[in-house]
């Protein structure tokens, strides 16, 4: 019985691990923000411009 | 000489093979011998014994393909009271063959030419003799005889001899009769393979004349199993031992049961689907520093023979005979046993070793069993299978037996043979196979499908290098000060570098990796990956620095030239990427070389893998490991196959 929960768990991790491993996805979790629209708008030059108006981004 | 008068009795002798050496006349069972010029009258032999043997004289069989017939018989007694059989098989090749008949077994030797046989005084039980294993050492007493035998029977002689056992049913007698010692090979054989068609012979006799007999002393039935094999009968209802002699019961003494068979006798189960009946019953025990104590059912089954259902603590195991010669022991029967045995391919390790007592017993058994009998037991285990070896028998006379057993479930022998409340076992069994099951060999092979398919994603993984660039922070302008930002007293240095989108497949994880050519100075890079269209970022540092000097003559570094960060995997899009750039003032500004690659292998999911599958392995092994050593803990021996102190 606890070689076969074992064996289940073992397939279950290393099936995670193909998938993940595969697709070089990450575990971290994120804490992603969006750049506001108004603010990209409004800065001269589009977004590449929009940090020297004072959002400096997730930091 | 075909037929001659009998110097005794004057009665007709046949002598109808050329190479027989006696006759016993049918008449006045005189050994008649021949000579060169005449008969010669050996003295009369007893009369035959009836053992219930199939076999007859002038019975024909075919052995490997060559035609026989059996044309005379001895009647052998041993010395612990046994009786059995020998025939003389006359072949149409001109051979002999010996065929002895033993507890229902048969034995068909074939006289050898051997040279370098130990003499008698020098045999040792369990000694290996060209291959083959010496199991019984004994002397034997020459009782009666009919027809003709090829070889010089003297009326009372007794002679010496060794049974040799060498594995896949090969036998061996080695025979002390004659001043040079005589060496007969052969094997181990049923009636099938002596070509003995036995559907077509009278009805077999039985050594006791009925099936139903009644207690000598109480006058109870006794329903016996294998009255042809049985040697003693203890009456179940008042104990009174019974010899068998001549078929008929003699009563010995009154055995005290302390404890009653927890499976009554006679009860039939079936076992690996065959069926056997409770013959007898026996308790049995051995003393260390305290008395133990376990019970031992006979069982029997007309074609597979006697086997055992052992119960020791609540723990039952079954267990059969088996050829000494199928098992590799380098032990001495008198000194230390072996470390390890093998039977079959498979190693067990010295568990026991102990005078094994009976205590007491009851039902019937194939040999003259008694209270007190003694002998040697070792045990050897891999469970759930054992290999117990019996050596018994006193000065010369003795025998090596080895029986292989396996645990049985009390669940399994409740339902083999239909009883219930069977004692739950107490402790960890001799053999009691450990219920979690080992997982080192899995563990094993999952490393390595691991190891296989990481080496596979890391070759054949779908990964790409989405950027390449050396990026001069000194070609772009100096960052504003940020109107909003408390005043900083650092002298640090700040520009911002925006690169062109870049396409990102998404899905896939981002390595991205910085270098600077700084010494004993730093450059720290902040990074922002943003969607062009949705606006979605994703921020990342690369704080680089890198110190080197000498101390005391020796050259010392601190810090790297190059950082490397993961991205978790975004979604696809064009992005571009935002690079601010500090580092000290009293540094020109830095040229960082930045790469990034999508899909990247990484091995910490390697290693958390590893350590998920690795953890309950581990605690899988010291559960198993605690089982062992409460198993162990009752051993006589170490796990090493040392003595326990």
């Amino acid at each position: 019985m606890g070689r076969m929960l074992y064996t289940l768990f073992s397939i279950v991790v290393i099936g995670g691990y193909s998938i993940i491993g595969w697709r070089g996805a990450g575990l971290r979790p994120t804490h992603r923000q969006f750049v506001p629209h108004g603010l990209r708008s409004a800065s001269h030059g589009g977004y590449r411009s929009f940090w020297f108006g004072g959002f400096h981004g997730g930091k | 000489m075909p037929v001659a008068n009998c110097p005794s009795c004057g009665g007709p002798i046949n002598f109808s093979i050329g190479s027989s050496v006696v006759v016993v006349c049918d008449y006045c069972r005189s050994v008649v011998a021949r000579t060169d010029v005449a008969l010669q009258d050996l003295g009369k032999v007893a009369a035959l014994v009836d053992t219930g043997s199939p076999l007859r004289r002038d019975l024909p069989g075919k052995y490997h393909g060559v035609g026989y017939r059996i044309v005379g018989r001895t009647q052998m007694r041993h010395e612990m009271g046994g009786i059995w059989d020998e025939w003389y098989a006359a072949f149409d090749d001109g051979r002999w063959g010996w065929l002895a008949e033993a507890m229902g077994k048969y034995y068909l030797t074939f006289s050898t030419s051997a040279a370098g046989l130990p003499p008698f005084d020098r045999l040792a039980l369990g000694q290996n003799i060209g291959g083959m294993v010496v199991q019984e050492i004994g002397t034997a007493t020459l009782l009666s005889g009919e027809g003709e035998i090829p070889w010089r029977v003297e009326p009372g002689s007794t002679y010496d001899y060794a049974d040799l056992s060498g594995g896949e049913n090969r036998f061996a007698t080695i025979d002390y009769s004659e001043e040079k010692p005589l060496l007969f090979k052969g094997e181990e054989i049923d009636l099938r393979g002596l070509g003995i068609d036995i559907e077509h012979e009278p009805a077999r006799k039985t050594k006791i004349k009925a099936e139903r007999l009644n207690c000598t002393k109480c006058g109870a039935a006794l329903n016996l199993v294998a009255p042809d094999q049985a040697e003693r009968i203890v009456c179940p209802r008042c104990g009174a031992m019974h010899d068998v002699r001549e078929g008929d019961l003699a009563y010995l003494e009154v055995v005290k049961l302390r404890e009653k068979p927890r499976i009554p006798l006679g009860s039939k189960g079936k076992i690996d689907g065959d069926e056997f009946v409770i013959a007898g019953w026996m308790e049995r025990s051995v003393t260390y520093d305290e008395k133990y104590v376990w019970y031992e059912y006979l069982l029997f089954n007309p074609q597979k023979g006697f086997h055992w259902l052992i119960d020791s603590d609540g723990h039952w195991s079954f267990a059969h005979p088996v050829p000494v010669g199928d098992v590799e022991d380098s032990g001495n029967v008198d000194g230390n046993p072996a470390k390890t045995i093998a039977y079959k391919g498979k190693t067990y390790k010295v568990f026991a070793d102990a005078v094994a007592t009976v205590e007491s017993v009851v039902g019937e058994f194939y040999w003259k069993v008694s209270v007190g009998e003694k002998a040697r037991a070792i045990d050897y285990i891999a469970p759930p299978e054992a290999i117990a070896k019996e050596i018994s028998g006193k000065g010369k006379e003795r025998e090596i037996a080895y029986t292989h057993a396996r645990y049985m479930k009390v669940r399994e022998v409740e339902e083999a043979f239909g009883v219930k409340g069977l004692p739950a076992p107490r402790g960890v069994g001799m053999i009691q196979p450990y219920e979690g099951g080992s997982v080192r060999g899995l563990w094993t092979k999952l490393v390595a499908a691991l190891f296989v398919i990481s080496i596979v994603i890391a070759i054949h993984g779908p990964h790409r290098e989405i950027v390449s660039e050396l990026y001069d922070f000194g070609s772009v302008m100096a960052v504003p000060p940020d109107a909003n930002a408390p005043p900083s007293s650092s002298k640090e240095l700040s520009r911002v570098i925006f690169t062109p989108s870049m396409k990102i497949d998404g899905g896939r994880n981002l390595q991205v990796k910085g270098y600077s050519e700084v010494n004993n100075s730093w450059v720290s890079v902040a990074g922002d990956l943003v969607e062009d269209k949705t606006g979605l970022q994703e921020s990342f540092d690369l704080p680089i620095e890198y110190y080197e000097g000498y101390d005391g003559g020796e050259h010392w570094t601190e810090g790297s030239r190059s950082q490397t960060v993961y991205i978790p995997a975004l979604p696809e899009g064009s992005y571009g990427m935002r690079l601010e750039a500090q580092w000290p003032e009293n540094m020109p500004p830095p040229r960082v070389m930045i790469v990034i690659k999508e899909g990247v292998f990484r091995w910490s999911h390697f290693f958390l893998a590893l350590i998920l599958i690795t953890v309950p392995a581990i605690w899988t092994g010291f559960k198993s490991m605690a089982f062992e050593g409460q198993r162990w803990a009752e051993a006589g021996f170490t796990q090493l196959g040392t003595v326990r102190e």
